[in-house]
């Protein structure tokens, strides 16, 4: 049904040592809707292929509704995808772990929530919290060594002193503090890609930047892989290795984070960066190059879906979606502004 | 996109710093949630004014008090919240002193207000050209029915909706449309005074910046005056005039816009501006503000924002800065100054 539109080859840092730890390939959701036959779709995520290598953040950017959660709850096994393939640490597993994740999947890719306070009970103290992933995979010998280690866990997040930030509910703790001890929950298990959809959204503005910083350490000292989830596409540049934009559940333009915001080929990354506040331009100076609002992802029309709001539209736009072009090393972008402008992948 | 030089609209010149009569006149207001654990002390002796066409911000994290400010300069307050003090001068009458009918001719027609998430704050069972048209004919009850229609049209069509989808429902219209519906009623009987509690926060930075353009040209058109309150800094130093910084229930600092983000000088200040990565320029290693914003049943001592302050000194937990013009034009509440 599908071509492979984007090889996890043309994704890689061209020489970086680091191995491949999670790859996914044309990764596609939809979702029934509509009247008594279900008889339409949501094209909710299209042929989303990446790879993240240890130690690596991507960042996936694009506005609400583009398919961001619904790639991160696919990769965690929350839902099955229509279509695609999943490959971690080289293993097929929607193949290999057809009934559902195996222990080692899930402790091997965490997912940390937008909301703290949703993913927490708030009955059970952050000690209580933290050891049940623990005992659950079995990552202490002995029923001795599972506080020290919620402790030890704790200080790594930076909650200080661990032993009485343990004996608290999540109630008794501001939200940054709940996210922390989150975070804390999904190193419980040593996991090797952390999927972060919007970590900081939802929390105070002069805290976000700490928890931001802590999973860059995380990534830095224990090598952890980040699938990093986010509107905010000046925090992704903070944060984030590679950027990714989505737009309409559809791979737009990808690239080295400096690399993206610096020289963005696509109209809609374009847009996108036209519109974030820049205290240093004053509003209704600059020119916003497109304006309107996405398409209705029931049932689309074939061709590029920015087309209806695209200021470069050309005839084929309708008709074909374009393939993906490199334009320079380590960026590729599918419009077709770039390469031959008829390739293609007729929907 | 890349740093450009201090545009024109955000020069000195421009910032209408009201030398007449301001059209808003907050002085020193004070509001109380009394709670079941205890009187929480939301807005303390808060000063501000807003001058003929000027956009006045208030920035502030989440629980600062900025929402329960509007609120009270609106009247629309309920128990458990009190206001204990101040007043609050609009067009030189006292509004916390009016009375209902007083207040029933002073809302939306002096004052509206873009209510935070107001955009869920439509009625679902009526037309969007029904909400319009209700508020118009309650305050002006001789408009006829098709006269209040036909306004609204045009109403919609200013926002930027095209005017044929005023017998659309609520629902069939996207987020960013509901917004700009919600503005459209805001304006529908020309008010001086514009409250705008976080209009974009829940959208999608490209609808954010399209809305917020349409409220720029609007306010050139009409000429109103707008309180425009926002977390997010950025978007508050690109649309605002002057500044009121929010820190647990207090202004710490009041400036021109340019000024603020020129030459912060309240620690709170410079830690918020050190919190927001930026878009372009060298890439640094953000800090944020250590700590977490305080419990307001039991504010800290002195300076509230001594326990995260990375520059207090002996006297700051136990004396309290009051805000003083420690440059013209640039107040400060802080023991450093
Ligand atoms: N269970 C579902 N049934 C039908 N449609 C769905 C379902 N879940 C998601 N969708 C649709 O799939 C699309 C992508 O949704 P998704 O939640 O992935 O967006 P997002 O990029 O995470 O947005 P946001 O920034 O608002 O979080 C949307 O059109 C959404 O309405
Ligand atoms: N109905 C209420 N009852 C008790 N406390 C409240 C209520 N509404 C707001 N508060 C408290 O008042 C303070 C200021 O809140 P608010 O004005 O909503 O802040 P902001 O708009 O800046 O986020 C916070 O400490 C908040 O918890
Ligand atoms: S493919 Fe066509 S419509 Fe799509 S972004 Fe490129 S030029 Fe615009
Ligand atoms: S008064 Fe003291 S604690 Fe408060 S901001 Fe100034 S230096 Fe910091
Ligand atoms: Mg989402
Ligand atoms: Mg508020």
């Amino acid at each position: 049904m599908t071509k492979t539109v984007l090889t996890a080859e043309q994704w890689k840092l061209a020489e970086s040592p680091d191995p491949v730890v999670l790859e996914v390939r044309n990764l596609t959701k939809r979702f029934p809707v509509g009247g008594l036959f279900r008889s339409k779709q949501v094209h909710a995520l299209t042929d989303v292929s990446f790879a993240i290598r240890r130690g690596e953040v991507l960042a996936v950017v694009g506005e609400s509704g583009s398919g961001k959660s619904t790639a991160a709850r696919l990769i965690a096994r929350l839902m099955e995808p229509t279509s695609g393939e999943i490959i971690f640490r080289g293993q097929n597993v929607l193949q290999t772990e057809k009934r559902g994740a195996s222990l080692s999947y899930r402790s091997g890719v965490q997912m940390i929530f937008q909301d703290p306070f949703g993913s927490m009970n708030p009955t059970h103290s952050v000690a209580h919290h933290i050891m049940r992933p623990l005992q659950i995979h079995h990552k202490v010998e002995r029923r001795s060594d599972l506080l020290p280690r919620v402790h030890e866990l704790l200080a790594t997040v930076g909650l200080n002193p661990p032993a009485d930030i343990a004996n608290k509910y999540p109630h008794e703790l501001s939200g940054g503090q709940r996210q922390r001890v989150a975070i804390a929950r999904a190193l419980a298990v040593d996991p090797e890609i952390v999927l972060a959809d919007e970590p900081i959204s939802m929390l105070d503005v002069s805290i976000r930047i700490g928890v931001l910083n802590l999973m860059a350490k995380l990534k830095k000292e224990i090598g952890i892989g980040y699938l990093y989830i986010t509107h905010d596409i000046a925090s992704a540049r903070y944060f984030a290795d590679r950027i990714m934009v989505l737009y309409a559940g559809q791979m737009m333009e990808g690239a080295d984070s400096d690399e993206l915001i610096g020289n963005p080929a696509h109209p809609y990354t374009k847009l996108l960066l036209s519109a974030v506040p820049n205290p240093e331009v004053a509003l209704g100076q600059r020119e916003v190059v497109a304006r309107g609002e996405p398409p209705s992802l029931i049932d689309p029309p074939p061709g590029c879906p920015f087309a209806a709001r695209c200021p470069q539209v050309k005839d084929v736009c309708r008709k074909v979606m374009p393939d993906v072009q490199t334009i320079a090393p380590n960026h590729w972008v599918r419009c077709h502004l770039y390469g031959e402008g008829t390739g293609g992948t007729a929907a | 996109m890349a740093s450009a030089p201090v545009p024109t609209s955000l020069s000195p010149q421009s910032s209408a710093s009201s030398a007449a009569e301001p059209l808003l006149d907050v002085q020193n207001l004070s509001v109380e949630y009394q709670t079941l654990r205890g009187p929480v002390q939301a807005v303390s002796n808060v000063s501000f004014s807003i001058g003929q066409g000027e956009v006045f911000g208030l920035a502030g994290e989440s629980g600062s008090g900025k929402s329960t400010i509007a609120h009270a300069i609106m009247r629309i307050l309920h128990s458990p919240a009190v206001i204990t003090g101040g007043n609050v001068l609009f067009d030189g009458d006292d509004v916390l002193e009016m009375d209902m009918e007083g207040l029933e001719a002073f809302r939306w027609r002096d004052i509206s207000m873009v209510f935070q998430s107001a955009m869920n704050a439509l009625n679902p069972v009526l037309t969007v050209g029904e909400q319009i048209i209700d508020v118009i004919q309650r305050h002006q009850p001789k408009t006829t029915k098709q006269q209040a229609k036909d306004r609204a049209a045009e109403l919609l069509d200013i926002v930027g909706i095209d005017g044929k989808r005023v017998d659309d429902y609520p629902h069939q219209l996207s987020g960013g449309m509901r917004q700009r519906v919600v503005i459209a009623v805001a304006l529908a009987l020309k008010p001086q005074l514009m409250i705008m509690d976080e209009p974009t926060t829940a959208l999608d930075v490209v609808v954010q910046k399209d809305i917020m353009q349409q409220i720029e040209y609007l306010k050139k058109e009409l000429d109103f005056s707008i309180l425009f309150i926002t977390h997010d800094l950025s978007l508050m130093v690109e649309f605002s005039d002057r500044i009121g910084v929010m820190y647990a229930g207090e202004i710490v600092e009041m400036t021109a816009a340019h000024e603020l983000f020129n030459k912060p000088m309240h620690p709170y200040t410079q830690g918020l501006m050190a919190s927001f990565p930026a878009l372009v320029g060298p890439k640094e290693t953000l800090t944020g503000i250590p700590g977490s914003p305080p419990n307001m049943l039991e504010p800290p001592s002195g300076c509230r924002f001594h326990p995260r302050c990375p520059k207090a000194i002996a006297q700051c937990s136990l004396q309290q800065p009051t805000l003083r013009e420690v440059e013209p034009g640039h107040f400060v509440a802080c023991h450093l100054y």
